[in-house]
């Protein structure tokens, strides 16, 4: 499964009417997340392939000052928000549907590579 | 006072330059205690202490919180059967739901009762509606018992209430253990955690003032009221004892001048004056005549003085006068007045016959003078001689006597009264007249005018002498109390004059006090008034009011709460445009901070039924209002509806939810509902159920992911129940909690203590649980990453049950 369609599942479930669910907002965020951490991986693969070998966040970073995509360098964060809604939090409140929106829409241009578009 | 406002008190107090040296005693004798302002005030103040030490901004030591681990009933109210609400102790929220009548109030109710005795909404009802108190099907014994753990102590500490009669106020309580420090009174009443919304509403209504002392006790002000308050008393008793000097004056002037007397005219006037000359006033009224020699005293007391001449001395002269005058005309018919003549005749007959002459040189007889004429002439002579003599000498005698009673007729004075003119002086007058025109009169005719003109007089005299009395004693009647009423006055002007220096202290030390209150009230206001203005921003939704500012403002009996609220960004509306939701809504903003002071020893907070008269988009900024204070603190909200569970569920604020329901003979049932571990599995079991629906795709990707959740939440769970259930500091356990960052993390902190030992966690869960349990951490967080595969239910269900394993750890 691409990052493009873990993406499209998030974009779809977002605007699916399962909305009125009380599991909607976090699975919204685990697609995304996923999404995320897919496109990591295809970068990798593709681009950096020596960088498999290191640690998850150390990857993370990597994508984040060497891909070279569009907002990458917000990945790190984005996928820090995300993760916190995949996680359970005490006394955090979930994303709202505009903040998951936002991450959707910041997710985006991580998954095309640069000559791509 | 307590110390350290005390301490602050005399260090601002020591460094005012501009202040007396008995203002000071006297703030610093009101900031002790009425004993020590009585005698700062008679002139002997305490020594003054010194200031113990620099004061610096201490950190306020905050309690160690006390949250509810339980609330039980029996026999009480709504509840029959002993039953109880198990709660968590610690922060977050708890709903307790329930139709109206299902007993979920009188659950918050007991709370109140079993550690305050009373309960703030039953005093406003109906000796009948109190009687209700007791259940009907109350068999046994009737209580309200709490069961609370305190932060730091690690043995629960239980309140329990019992009553043996059918008398609500005859109660006895029991704190158990026995030496649990549970002495929560004062902060019962600063703190209440107790909030309902009928009394929330009623102090918004009972205006500004009831809000004040309602809010008031917070700002730990209270004892500088107090002091301020002594000084007001006395200041407020002097003032009254001024203004009754001043209108003792006034009165007593308004009676002096009604009266006729002199005396009373002067004193009116100096009575009267702006400021009073004591000493005049006293010289006024310290004689009993006062120095007024011309007053109407004086002259009756003249008048009174009068006497006419003695009866026995008026006819004894008449007599006398008589027996002269009759001596004098018997002397006088005598021929007397010849008498001298003859005996000078014989005498120079004698001078002859010493000439040897013997014939007569009148008749010519011879020897007509011989030794027998001779001695008879010479006897003869003297004897005419004496005659003469006698009457000269009567004569004399009756012209000095008739001289004399002349003199001593008597002009009397009589004064003319001319306001009130006495009757008989016309007649006195008229009297004395003719008693004096018989000045004139000689002899018997003097006499008889004696006889005549003393009755008339003395009459006339005796009358107007009854009436002269009469008057005196009337004016001297209305002087005599006046003097004595003026005397009394005077003593009490007297002792006000010496006091009138300490009441103008005691204006000083009032005003510096309250100046002071309001500098330390402003500060101490400040961050509450910041989170009320917050408060109202979460629960106001759409409502176009604004509160731009709460104060606390005013002195003495004029204290009040000052809501400043704007609407539409316009200044200065009054709380009268707000509807019944936005005063309910502003109430609760305005109490929320209360009870969520660090100064407060609770750690919990009981809400009953405050979604009444609230629209739906202002339960959500409610739903809101309670998630975030729960954060801090334990919020039980008790409500007759799902709105608010609803909302809560929606905006997915996590929420403990128990449901209260009655059944026959007041058996009422809590069930717990939707903890988040049952919460994640159940909406992780219906994705999976749905997987037709949803799709393949986010199913796979969702589930592991749901799951984990309900494991971490199980592990949390276990976590705070523990090591709050311990005493632990609740901000120490959150963060530990907040740190251990994912599913093994957070079991290692809970399997170890220790977040950093994750290596052990698969070991340790293997060896408790089995190896499902590591199957089941493996599949979740493998799968919340890269998809799970295999069948979701069956992942579910194994989640369950290691989760159940987890939470009860």
């Amino acid at each position: 499964m691409t990052a493009r369609d873990l993406l499209d599942a998030a974009w779809s479930l977002y605007r699916s009417d399962a909305r009125s669910d009380r599991w909607w907002t976090r699975g919204v965020a685990l697609l995304a997340r996923q999404a995320i951490e897919q496109a990591l991986r295809e970068w990798a693969r593709a681009e950096a392939p020596g960088v498999q070998a290191a640690t998850f966040r150390a990857q993370l970073l990597c994508f984040a000052s060497e891909s070279g995509r569009t907002g990458a360098d917000q990945a790190p964060y984005l996928w820090s928000r995300l993760s916190s809604a995949c996680h359970f939090n005490g006394y955090e409140l979930p994303p709202s549907g505009r903040e998951l929106k936002r991450w959707l829409e910041a997710t985006e241009p991580l998954l095309s590579t640069p000559g791509g578009r | 006072m307590d110390d350290q406002l005390y301490q602050r008190v005399l260090t601002r107090l020591y460094d005012d330059e501009t202040l007396d040296e008995a203002v000071v005693d006297l703030v610093d004798a009101a900031c002790r205690s009425d004993e020590a302002l009585e005698r700062a005030l008679a002139g002997q103040p305490d020594p003054r202490p010194a200031v113990a030490h620099v004061l610096e901004e201490a950190a306020a030591v905050a309690p160690s919180p006390a949250y509810l681990r339980s609330i039980t009933a029996a026999g009480f109210r709504g509840v029959g059967k002993e039953r109880s609400l198990p709660l968590h102790p610690g922060p977050g929220l708890t709903l307790v739901v329930g139709r109206n009548g299902s007993g979920k109030s009188s659950f918050a109710e007991a709370a109140e009762v079993a550690l305050t005795g009373d309960n703030a909404r039953w005093q406003k009802r109906t000796a009948d509606w109190r009687k209700g108190w007791k259940n009907l099907h109350a068999h046994g014994a009737v209580r309200a018992q709490v069961q609370l753990t305190v932060e730091g102590v690690a043995q629960p500490v239980s309140v329990t209430r019992r009553w043996d009669g059918d008398d609500f106020s005859a109660s006895t309580v029991k704190v158990s253990p026995a030496d649990a420090k549970a002495d929560w009174a004062s902060a019962l009443a600063t703190y209440r955690p107790f909030l309902s919304y009928s009394e929330l509403g009623g102090l918004l209504e009972a205006g500004p003032t009831t809000l004040y002392k309602a809010i008031a006790p917070l700002l730990g002000l209270g004892e500088l009221s107090d002091a301020r308050e002594r000084v007001r008393q006395r200041r407020l008793a002097g003032q009254k004892e001024g203004k009754a000097v001043k209108q003792r004056a006034a009165e007593l002037a308004e009676t002096a001048a009604g009266l006729d007397d002199p005396r009373a005219a002067t004193l009116s006037k100096e009575l009267g004056r702006r400021t009073h000359k004591l000493d005049v006033l006293e010289g006024l009224v310290v004689g009993e005549e006062g120095d007024d020699t011309s007053s109407a005293v004086k002259r009756l007391a003249a008048v009174l003085r009068q006497e006419a001449p003695a009866e026995e001395r008026v006819l004894g002269s008449a007599e006398k006068l008589r027996a002269l005058a009759a001596r004098v005309d018997d002397l006088t018919q005598k021929d007397t007045a010849r008498s001298l003549e003859l005996a000078t005749l014989l005498d120079q007959a004698l001078v002859l016959v010493d000439a040897q002459t013997t014939t007569c040189p009148l008749c010519g007889t011879v020897e007509a003078f011989d030794a027998h004429w001779t001695e008879h002439a010479r006897e003869r002579s003297q004897q005419l001689r004496e005659q003469a003599g006698a009457l000269a000498q009567a004569r004399e005698d009756l012209a000095k006597l008739e001289q004399g009673v002349a003199r001593a007729l008597p002009k009397l004075s009589v004064p003319v009264f001319e306001a009130a003119p006495l009757q008989a002086t016309a007649a006195l007058l008229a009297a004395n007249q003719t008693w004096i025109d018989g000045a004139t009169l000689r002899g018997t005719a003097l006499a008889d005018h004696l006889l005549e003109a003393w009755t008339p007089l003395a009459e006339a005299l005796a009358s107007l002498k009854l009436e002269a009395q009469a008057e005196h004693d009337r004016l001297q009647n209305l002087w005599r109390p006046l003097a004595l009423d003026v005397a009394d006055w005077l003593k009490r002007a007297a002792s006000f004059d010496a006091t009138a220096e300490r009441l103008a202290q005691l204006k000083t030390a009032e005003a510096w006090l309250g100046e002071l209150e309001g500098a330390l009230r402003a500060d101490r206001f400040a961050p509450i008034a910041e989170k009320v203005k917050k408060a109202w921003r979460v629960l106001r939704s759409r409502s176009n009011v604004d509160i731009s500012g709460v104060e606390m403002i005013g002195k003495g009996t004029h204290k009040k709460v000052d809501v400043q609220v704007q609407v539409d960004g316009h200044d200065g509306v009054a709380l009268g445009v707000m509807s019944q939701g936005e005063l309910h809504a502003l109430a609760l903003s305005l109490f929320l901070p209360r009870v969520t002071l660090p100064e407060s020893p609770f750690g919990f907070l009981l809400v009953d039924d405050p979604v009444q008269s609230m629209d739906p988009a202002r339960v959500d900024g409610l739903a809101r209002l309670l998630s975030s204070t729960a954060r801090s603190r334990q919020v039980i909200v008790f409500t007759h509806d799902e709105r608010l569970p609803e909302a809560l569920r929606r905006l997915q604020l996590p929420a403990r939810v128990l449901h209260v329901t009655r059944k026959e003979q007041s058996v009422v049932e809590v069930h717990e509902a939707d903890d988040p571990i049952r919460q994640h599995l159940e909406d992780a079991f219906a994705v999976a159920t749905q997987e037709q629906k949803i799709g393949h795709t986010v199913a796979s990707r969702v589930v592991p992911g749901l799951c984990r959740l309900a494991l971490e939440a199980a592990v949390t769970s276990a976590i705070r129940r523990r090591r709050l259930g311990q005493g632990e500091v609740h901000a120490d356990v959150e963060r530990a909690i907040a740190d251990a960052e994912g599913l093994k993390p957070v079991t290692a902190l809970a399997f170890f203590d220790d977040a950093s030992r994750v290596n052990e966690v698969v070991g340790r869960l293997r060896k408790t649980y089995g190896q499902q349990a590591v199957d089941a951490f493996e599949l979740c967080n493998d799968g919340s990453h890269h998809g799970y595969t295999g069948d979701m239910v069956s992942l579910v269900r194994l989640c369950r049950s290691v989760a159940q394993g987890l939470e009860r750890l």
